[in-house]
């Protein structure tokens, strides 16, 4: 028998829990989901609302302001970010401007401090990337921004510190009046308490409708959201709302407390409570009308969208208290924005509704504080030292975007209604919200949930029931077992002459090079807990024909260079991420055995090789399901864990990764129902299109996209469109494919966030450093090679490109330079023609003879390379085919080089027949 | 008749033109090195493939990569794919050990691809 019962943990429910705390009061919160802040809560604007946007005299208007002023003392104490940042409603008429006017009294009305019209002149400083054309803006300083689901996680781990229970994967079917109490009937068990509050959101009708006579209707109400990565953090200080209309407060800007920027929502209503599907219509609208708050908006920097559902009445106010003809049942209905805002002022009055109520004794206990998860990455170099010093799963980073330690995971799971998901445990630590989007650090995750809560990888789950990662179980399979292989090598070297960044095979090239070319204080540095990068997941056959001249499999491949490494006695630490590069090339790794670790490296060479595009990169609407992986993510877990992610399967991209992948999950079992490319032709190699699809009979959709994706829990079908020469989709051509699983395989991005903190220029066509012809950086001693460089299609050039970066970076310890005062020759891509490397070459080096490589940008049959030297035709090659797929090659001779001296730039180009 | 196929015998896959007479290749152009004209013949008599798995290891999180050590007739891949399974691996096995030999009675052997302790 409880006291209080709860029905939904969401900011509600959990704000009343805790706040119920502060008496002695037996409380539970039952959650259908499975976990807290699972509905609305956890997809929103993330704003705490000044308030001047709710109608004066409204519950929401009260509310709103009261739930404003608790957020300071609230989020201090809980340890939840807040920032008042402010926001401002823009107008972009004369008309609009009235309205802020009108909006300005009713903030005044309701409460509202601060507030003030600002002239277009003081906005420009206020917001310079705000469209010029605003005539004003009503500015109010106390809106401020929050982590809506960090915050209600914080309230629901305080409540559960203060006594309450949160029973999560508990769904509420009924709830009865029964001889003078209420029995709540849960799928899964039969509850009593004096109290029920149905905080339920969308469902609240459900209950109160129950009980009562006096009905009521939620009409769910759907709003779409875009984010923008976090290289735009800082583009907007203030919450940037236009003037609010009829169905809410219109398309906002906003900042986040994670850097990233919200664009949304917007407002549609629907029937089902559960339908956060995205879609194309919706997202292009929000783009269209974010431009106009933010004309610089970059479109290819949005990283993700998401959807929420806020519980909507045609009164649009809050319905808060208890029900006349159900006494002890109370209601906190109807909430929609500003809830979040209103949350902890609803659950101090609720709670002063109950106490008065049941007359319960004050808990002397209370404990209003809540810790955070340690989070590594905000820690400084002492603090980081102590931490791994007393854990040291502190030293092991599992998500490498956001830098999440191993032990912040696990703590996420052992803490008060800890994790039991995949997602919660992203919600909790950041791992996998960054760049990749999970596509490392999931099979990771998975393990970990695993062991922590005692259960075969199989039956963990990305967001719950029906949610589950991984198609296959395996019973052999040890519950904890570290992948170390090659020994650990944890060698020590001070100071290194050369450091490298990356044990994959453009690492482990560069290494040998740099020693047989004379260098002996090596140390490499790979993150995994074995040397051999991704080829150790390449299970397959094609690498080493060039330089072995016989077809191996990637860990065949990589086995040669770790013996070469081994022979030479070269020192390597696996296990061990850097963190940092400077300028002057102090690198800062980690490690779980030997801790934080600072090297000053006489020169450093960039190998941390590429990431998969992920499926925010792509905007793909509809559910956000379990069963979508980056292929590499499923090759992961196929060859390197045992498990089959999938039975049923559609790929998007043709890759070589995907058409690997798809003739891997044949052999694994599954079946492979189509590839799907937007292109007109196949990104990846002939031979793969041949024996991965052609010999299963497996058809390649040449101009057609994955449109949309269904399926609550896991994925049960896409849909596929055919695409115009404009890659749009053609209305009309959509075909349906019911599947478990869609892996995508639609490109590789080089990962430089170290190289750009490290100084290091990047080059859009490539997304890898700018460098030179000995594969150098712009900042000296600095130097890079392998998919961080350029993306490659096969490792036999990858290894000679490292040799090249290895040999250049030991003369460069010797010498300090690379000798003359270096004058430079550009190299530039002409038509048909992008992301030739190096982009420049020093003329005192135009002896020898010059390799260049880039992708042609489509395909060209029977066609010329041409070089141009200063718009004079230098060398030309012919080619029966260039692809993408492949990296194409030419190289100038010394005569040729000979000739340069008073050129300034070279042009590569393509002449089509 | 003629014919084109796409050389695997490495990534460069060249576009190959074959004449078959009587099922059997007679002429081969399109080829950049005498591998794909010995692929075409192959491939016009028998179509054999490279096949690469892994197979689990009792009590072990870390699959073993296998491989055949040549093509495998593509008509008997899922036969061979089934022999590989059944095999019963004794550690420690080095990169190039000979797993299964003989494969269905062909002359391809099944070979680790990876040292396992």
């Amino acid at each position: 028998m409880y006291d209080v019962l709860i029905i939904g943990a969401g900011v509600i429910g959990c704000a009343l829990a805790r706040e119920l705390g502060r008496w002695q009061l037996k409380v539970a919160v039952c959650e259908k989901n499975s976990d807290v802040a699972d509905g609305a809560s956890k997809a929103n604007s993330a704003v705490v609302h000044s308030g001047h946007s709710a109608a004066p005299g409204s519950e929401m208007a009260r509310l709103n302001v009261a739930g404003n002023l608790l957020y300071d003392q609230l989020c201090q104490d809980l340890n939840v970010p807040l920032q008042r940042n402010g926001s401002l409603n823009v107008a972009f008429t004369e008309e609009e401007v009235t309205s802020l006017r009108q909006l300005m009294r009713d903030g005044e009305k309701n409460g509202v401090v601060g507030m003030r019209i600002v002239a277009p002149d003081e906005l420009r400083v206020m917001e310079p990337q705000l469209n010029s054309e605003v005539k004003a803006a009503l500015f109010a300083p106390s809106s401020a921004i929050t982590s809506p689901y960090e915050l209600t996680v914080a309230m629901a781990e305080n409540a559960a510190q203060n006594g309450a229970e949160v029973i999560l994967n508990c769904k509420v079917l009924k709830v009865e009046r029964r001889e003078g109490c209420w029995v709540v009937f849960c799928s899964d068990r039969k509850l009593q308490a004096t109290v029920v509050v149905n905080a339920a959101g969308p469902y609240s009708d459900v209950f109160n409708n129950q009980v009562s006579a006096e009905k009521i209707k939620i009409l769910p109400r759907k709003g779409q959201y875009w984010i923008v990565d976090k290289s735009y953090e800082g583009s907007f200080k203030h919450t940037i709302f236009q003037v609010p209309g009829r169905m809410g407060k219109g398309i906002l800007v906003t900042p986040t407390v994670d850097g990233t920027i919200l664009l949304g929502p917007t407002a549609e209503d629907q029937d089902d409570p559960e339908d956060t599907s995205t879609t194309v219509e919706s997202l292009e609208y929000i783009k269209e009308v974010a431009k106009r708050t933010w004309p610089a908006l970059p479109t290819h920097a949005l990283i993700g969208s998401f959807a929420g559902i806020r519980a909507h009445t045609k009164e649009h106010d809050f319905i808060i208290g208890e029900v006349k003809d159900a006494p002890g049942f109370f209601n906190a209905a109807g909430i929609e924005s500003p809830g979040l805002t209103a949350a902890p002022a609803i659950a101090e009055e609720l709670c002063q509704q109950i106490v008065a109520k049941l007359n319960p004794a004050e808990n002397r206990h209370f404990n209003a504080y809540r810790s955070p998860i340690p989070a590594f990455r905000n820690m400084s170099f002492a603090e980081k030292t102590a931490a791994i010093a007393r854990n040291p799963l502190f030293g092991r980073i599992v998500c490498r975007c956001e830098q999440i330690t191993e032990a912040e995971i696990r703590a996420s799971i052992r803490r008060p209604v800890g994790a039991l998901t995949v997602d919660a445990v992203k919600r909790r630590t950041r791992a996998g919200m960054g760049r990749c989007q999970g596509g490392f650090c999931l099979p990771r995750v998975v393990d970990i949930l695993s062991q922590e809560l005692g259960v075969s990888p199989a039956r963990i789950t990305k967001d719950g029931e029906l949610s589950e990662i991984l198609a296959s179980e395996r019973p052999d399979r040890p519950a904890d077992e570290q992948l170390v292989q090659n020994g650990s090598g944890s060698q020590a070297c001070e100071n290194p002459e050369v450091l490298v960044v990356g044990g994959g095979p453009a690492g482990l090239a560069a290494a040998i090079a740099a020693y047989d070319r004379g260098c002996r204080k090596i140390l490499l540095l790979e993150r995994e807990p074995m040397l051999g990068g991704i080829l150790q997941q390449c299970i397959h056959t094609g690498f080493g024909l060039q330089i072995f001249k016989e077809e191996l499999s990637g860990p065949e491949y990589a086995q040669r260079y770790i013996d070469q490494l081994e022979q030479r006695g070269i020192a390597y630490q696996c296990d061990t991420m850097v963190l940092e590069i400077s300028p002057d090339r102090l690198v800062t790794s980690v490690n779980p055995k030997l801790g934080l670790q600072q090297f000053q490296a006489g020169s450093v060479i960039l190998a941390m090789g590429c990431r998969e595009r992920s499926r925010g990169a792509l905007g793909i609407p509809g559910t956000r399901s379990a069963g979508i992986y980056s292929a590499g993510t499923a090759q992961r877990f196929v060859n390197l864990e045992g498990y089959v992610p999938g039975k049923k399967i559609v790929i998007l991209g043709s890759g070589d990764i995907g058409l690997i992948m798809a003739r891997r999950m044949v052999f694994s079992g599954a079946e492979v129902l189509a590839v799907v490319e937007i292109m007109p032709f196949s990104s990846g190699l002939k031979r793969n299109v041949v024996q991965c699809l052609d010999d299963f009979g497996i058809p390649l959709l040449l101009n057609h996209t994955v449109t949309e994706i269904k399926g609550r829990g896991r994925l049960n079908a896409v849909v596929v469109s055919k695409v115009d020469e404009r890659l749009r989709p053609i209305p009309g051509t959509e075909r349906e494919f019911s599947c478990d699983t869609l892996l995508l395989s639609v490109g590789l991005i080089p990962e430089n966030e170290l190289s750009r903190a490290a100084g290091v220029k990047l080059s859009a066509a490539t997304s890898g450093p700018l460098v030179d012809e000995r594969m150098q950086t712009n900042v000296p001693g600095i130097f890079a090679c392998g998919n961080v460089l350029h993306v490659h299609d096969l490792v036999d050039h990858v290894s000679v490109e490292a040799a090249l970066a290895g040999q250049a970076a030991a003369d460069y310890c010797r010498q300090q330079s690379l000798g003359l005062p270096e004058e430079f020759l550009t190299i530039e891509d002409g038509f048909g023609v992008r992301g030739t490397v190096p982009q420049r070459v020093a003329k005192h080096s135009l002896q020898k003879a010059l390799r260049l490589t880039f992708r042609p940008s489509q395909v060209f049959m029977n066609a010329k390379i041409l070089i141009e030297a200063d718009g004079t035709p230098l060398l030309e090659s012919r080619r029966r085919i260039l692809t993408p797929g492949e990296m194409t090659e030419i190289t100038i001779r010394g005569k040729e080089l000979a000739t340069l001296q008073d050129k300034n730039t070279l042009t590569v180009k393509i002449i089509s027949p | 008749m003629k014919k084109q196929i796409i050389c695997t015998s490495c990534p460069i896959g060249c576009q190959l033109e074959v004449v078959i007479e009587d099922g059997l290749c007679t002429q081969v152009s399109g080829n950049a090195c005498p591998r794909g004209k010995t692929y075409a013949e192959q491939e016009c008599l028998r179509p054999a493939r490279m096949v690469s798995t892994s197979l689990l290891i009792p009590g072990r999180s870390l699959p073993l990569s296998v491989r055949t050590d040549r093509p495998m007739a593509k008509d008997e891949i899922k036969a061979c794919l089934q022999a590989i399974a059944e095999i019963k691996v004794q550690l420690p096995v080095k990169v190039g050990d000979v797993l299964l030999a003989n494969v269905l009675g062909s002359e391809v052997n099944i070979i680790a691809t990876r040292n396992y302790e």
